[in-house]
């Protein structure tokens, strides 16, 4: 079973993505900024991470950077999400953008085309 | 860089299919919104939301409806059977009925999201109706609970691109949590007018829409509700393009005469006169002038039935039979009873529209105005009645009831005749022979006119406007006339 990190500052979004998520068979983590999701990532190795760009304490941004400079775990695929017009892009090649709100189906066809 | 949109975030449009629904709301529900539907008992909620539901289902889409503390499933279905758009075979495919009240009673607003979350995932609805909405507000134990609770839903609903309506009771004034946190709330109630009563719709909140403002009528019919968008709250357009110099005439030489020619195209006259002066006469005679030209026209009135009306017509050689017969005219008769104004102006704007109509005689202003709920507002009705027709460029001809032995300064009510550019006056004169008709052009805004005092001779072989002015040294009296009667030569 495949194991995803939702990373956000709204709950609602947490809650929604967990209940849909674990209801199509994957297990669910969630974080609600990028310094919390770090030390989930650290500790669990999460196949996938479907983060929000604005977050206090540590952005989205940030997490990906800080996954990029760590080789053990810059592997780690994301799908980095915006409601921005701009999404700057980010040197990690395993990066994904979406533009928010994302809908469920195009979440899934992501995981999908990521092989997760 | 490919960033993946969401066809969510277009956030398309949901057309409800309710006639006239989706112009109060402005275009129709928003695609994956949240709506707050309240209304007391019997208001109409349980009808209106299934009427959405099963247009949703016409256009080969899902429906879930879920009941808290509501009705049964079987009572609910056995109610809607009777209604047109019910769709036996739906239910249960396309149309899923299912309850959350177990989940909400066991495992609270938690379970109950949990419920909707697995019941969306698996059935994949375009629409859901959550019915006794009123049983979740009261299974939370906080404002803060429910608050959490709305915003879940609306993250959910968006993301599964699912457009939820909400029934609940009427909150009256009292604020509720989601009241802010919904993307429109839609408030269905009665208005009372002495023993009558009028079902009213109400749009406090739409997110994204330019919604109409204020009430509007709305009643059940078999094939669903029916709304009727307050004429005056919808965009007043400006007028299409008419030719000023084309005119609409009765098709009597003299009376054209007095008029320049006619009325100008699209332009609103009063025909005021005491009760048999010939208003309705002359109204007629104004029509079968148009359908003699291959002319559209429409008749809409409140007393005559159709046959009694062109009866009457023929009596007086006004030839109107081929022309209702052919569709060259429409005759829209509704008795002054308790009568909707909303409904009978969208119905004779879509008769209008229809037939590509160029004249219209609103015939019985004071029967319209008599009926109408909510009279302060008729004024502003009747402006947005005349302005759409205007806009449709229709030559209009409203006919106003004067009373028989009082100045026509003292007409109570809204002056039609302010609201019109031209004014034409019936009037009766008292001479040596007895009683004679007299008719006048008041006013012809921007247009000119001759101002005479000519005798409107109604007789079996039709209706005739005399070529020379009255004597005035033959009138006895004539209410409001003596003032303004001076000497004048004959034409």
């Amino acid at each position: 079973m495949k194991t995803i990190l939702v990373v956000d500052d709204e709950f609602d979004i947490l809650t929604v993505w967990r209940l849909l998520l674990e209801r199509h068979g994957y297990t669910v983590l969630t974080a609600s900024n990028g310094a919390a999701a770090l030390e989930q990532i650290r500790k669990t190795r999460p196949d996938v991470v479907v983060s929000d760009c604005m977050m206090p304490v540590m952005s989205g941004l940030q997490l990906c950077a800080a996954l990029y400079e760590d080789p053990e775990l810059r592997a780690i695929p994301i799908i980095l999400c915006s409601a921005a017009a701009d999404i700057p892009v980010q040197p990690n090649p395993v990066i994904e953008y979406a533009r928010k709100p994302l809908s469920f189906d195009t979440l899934l066809n992501m995981l999908r085309r990521m092989a997760v | 860089m490919t960033i993946h949109e969401s066809q969510t975030s277009s956030r398309s449009n949901v057309e409800t299919g309710v006639p006239g629904f989706d112009e109060i709301l402005g275009g129709g529900l928003v695609s994956g919104g949240v709506y707050l539907l309240e209304g007391m008992a019997g208001a109409g909620k349980t009808i209106l939301s299934s009427q959405i539901g099963f247009h949703r289902v016409s256009r080969g889409e899902k429906v879930l409806y879920m009941t808290l503390i509501a009705e049964s499933h079987d009572k609910l279905l056995a109610h809607l059977k009777g209604l047109a758009f019910f769709d036996e075979k739906a239910v249960a495919q396309q149309m899923l009925f299912i309850s959350g009240y177990h989940e909400l009673m066991q495992d609270g607003l938690d379970g109950f999201l949990r419920l909707i979350a697995s019941s969306i995932y698996d059935y994949r609805p375009s629409l859901m109706i959550i019915d006794g909405f009123r049983s979740a507000r009261e299974f939370s134990e906080t404002e803060l609970a429910l608050s959490k609770f709305i915003h879940e839903l609306n993250a959910l609903v968006a993301a599964m691109n699912c457009t939820t309506l909400l029934l609940a009771p009427l909150s009256g004034n009292e604020p509720h949590p989601e009241h802010t946190l919904v993307d429109g709330l839609i408030e269905l109630n009665r208005h009372g007018d002495g023993m009558r009563r009028a079902r009213e719709i109400e749009v406090h909140k739409m997110r994204a829409r330019n919604h109409l403002m204020g009430r509007h009528f709305f009643r059940i019919a078999e094939s669903g509700l029916l709304m009727f968008p307050r004429l005056e709250a919808q965009c007043a357009a400006q007028p299409g393009p008419v030719d000023l110099k084309a005119r609409l005439g009765f098709g009597l030489p003299h009376l054209d005469s007095l008029l320049g020619g006619g009325f100008a195209q699209g332009s609103t006259t009063t025909l005021m006169g005491p009760s048999g002066a010939g208003k309705t006469l002359l109204g007629l005679q104004f029509l079968a002038a148009g359908v003699a030209r291959d002319e559209r026209c429409v008749y809409l009135g409140f007393y005559e039935g159709p046959q009694r009306l062109i009866g009457k017509a023929e009596a007086v050689s006004i030839a109107l039979t081929d022309a209702y017969d052919d569709g060259r005219l429409v005759i829209q008769w509704q008795p002054a009873i308790e009568l909707a104004v909303d409904e009978l102006a969208a119905t004779a704007l879509a008769t209008v529209r229809k037939i590509g109509a160029s004249r219209i005689v609103i015939d019985g202003m004071e029967g319209f105005r008599d009926s109408a709920l909510r009279t302060e507002r008729f004024g502003l009705f009747l402006n947005a009645l005349l302005h759409q027709l205007r806009e449709a460029a229709v030559t209009t001809l409203v006919t106003e009831e004067l009373p028989l032995y009082a100045d026509p300064g003292h007409a109570r009510g809204v002056r039609v005749s302010a609201l019109t550019e031209n004014l034409v006056l019936l009037r009766y004169a008292e001479t040596e022979s007895g009683l004679r008709r007299m008719i006048s052009v008041v006013k012809q805004r921007e247009s000119a006119h001759e101002t005479s005092l000519r005798e409107l001779v109604i007789s079996s072989q039709g209706l005739d406007v005399a070529e020379c002015a009255l004597s005035p040294a033959s009138v006895y009296s004539s209410p409001g006339l003596s003032a303004t009667l001076q000497p004048r030569r004959m034409t």
